[in-house]
């Protein structure tokens, strides 16, 4: 993996546009992730203390985001729960993107501007629309 | 519904994947058709949790030694094989009885080992490894833990459980077409109610005890 997957080849649009894709890296057991009575993951993945810290598609393949996560994140994930951008402006959560210097994509799903703090109902129609997608390896 | 029938060589094999119950109904059908005359029964109950999280039942019929098995998720399997011995005949019927009654034995041991599973996994969480997620996550608090094994075992329903990076555990129960997900903090607990995805009702800060009525409710919507 080169630092070269977290660069835009193009200029990232400055706001979150709804059809992209948010990408949260999952490490570890699958249990911590996947609800298999509902086939999706849980929105738990997305809980931080504040603002929950993404990865936006930017237009890139999956597999390029994948191996940028696991960059990223500095771990080997197993897979990423993904959300469409578009779900969560319609339950008013703000996309902000926090590019870094080293990661051009990343970016805070945030309930509210000040608190960041993303709502319980918000984090539960975030869970409802999640879909899991593993590494190649992975089932 | 029976997903795959083979004779092959003598011996019947029927496979699939299905629920505790369906599985009793499946093997009942197929008992039907084998035979009417059981001469031998074995059920040696349960052999689980440990390695092979097996139930496993036999009998013969006068003309078929039948035994099977299934895992404590969602798999099974059972055979039948041709025996010549034909003395001794048990009705169908009886036999049948003795089945149910063994199912439904295995049924409640079931769901005693799925709570016990989900509780081990939901004391685990307090002893994850700091940034276990990726994300700075810390272990989820005692305190925290303690709360979601108590409502899970003194509620009927067993959900889904998870760690939160924000040090909570995250319950999440199924009901149709309702779908709840609650979370417990070490001096807090959420509840957010779906049905199709979209909103129904949510509670911000319920007590403990509310929050099993809330759960009991949520069957009966």
């Amino acid at each position: 993996m080169s630092s070269r997957a977290n660069l835009p080849d193009t200029i990232l649009p400055e706001e979150i546009l709804p059809e992209e894709d948010l990408f949260r890296g999952v490490l570890r057991s699958v249990e911590h992730a996947f609800n298999v009575e509902t086939g999706r993951p849980s929105s738990a993945v997305f809980k931080d203390p504040g603002g929950c810290s993404v990865d936006r598609d930017g237009g890139r393949d999956t597999h390029v985001i994948l191996d940028s996560l696991s960059q990223n994140i500095r771990k080997e994930i197993i897979g990423a729960a993904v959300v469409n951008a578009g779900i969560c402006l319609d339950a008013e959560i703000c996309l902000i993107p926090k590019p870094s210097r080293k990661n051009s994509y990343h970016a805070l799903m945030c309930g509210d501007p000040e608190t960041k703090i993303l709502k319980p109902a918000q984090f539960a129609v975030i869970g409802y629309s999640l879909k899991w997608i593993p590494l190649p390896n992975v089932s | 519904m029976v997903n795959a029938l083979l004779i092959q060589n003598g011996a019947t094999r029927v496979s699939s994947s299905s629920s505790c119950g369906e599985v009793f109904n499946q093997i009942g059908d197929f008992l039907q058709r084998i035979s009417s005359n059981i001469i031998e029964l074995n059920i040696p109950g349960i052999l689980t949790p440990g390695e092979s999280k097996k139930i496993e039942i036999g009998a013969a019929t006068s003309s078929l030694k039948f035994y099977g098995s299934y895992t404590l998720e969602t798999s099974y399997e059972f055979q039948a094989m041709p025996i010549e011995d034909s003395d001794n005949l048990m009705l169908e019927l009886e036999f049948l009885k003795v089945l149910m009654d063994r199912y439904k034995e295995a049924e409640v041991a079931l769901e005693s080992l799925k709570r016990k599973a989900m509780m081990d996994k939901i004391t685990s969480f307090s002893t994850l490894p700091m940034n276990w997620n990726g994300y700075d996550g810390h272990p989820v608090p005692k305190d925290a833990v303690n709360i979601a094994n108590r409502v899970l075992d003194e509620t009927k329903y067993i959900p889904q459980a998870f760690p939160t990076g924000r040090e909570s555990v995250q319950l999440e129960y199924l009901n149709g077409d309702f779908f709840t997900e609650i979370e417990i903090f070490s001096n807090k607990i959420t509840m957010v109610c779906l049905r199709k995805g979209r909103l129904l009702y949510i509670h911000e800060n319920l007590t403990e005890s509310d929050l099993k009525k809330e759960i009991a409710s949520f069957y009966e919507l």
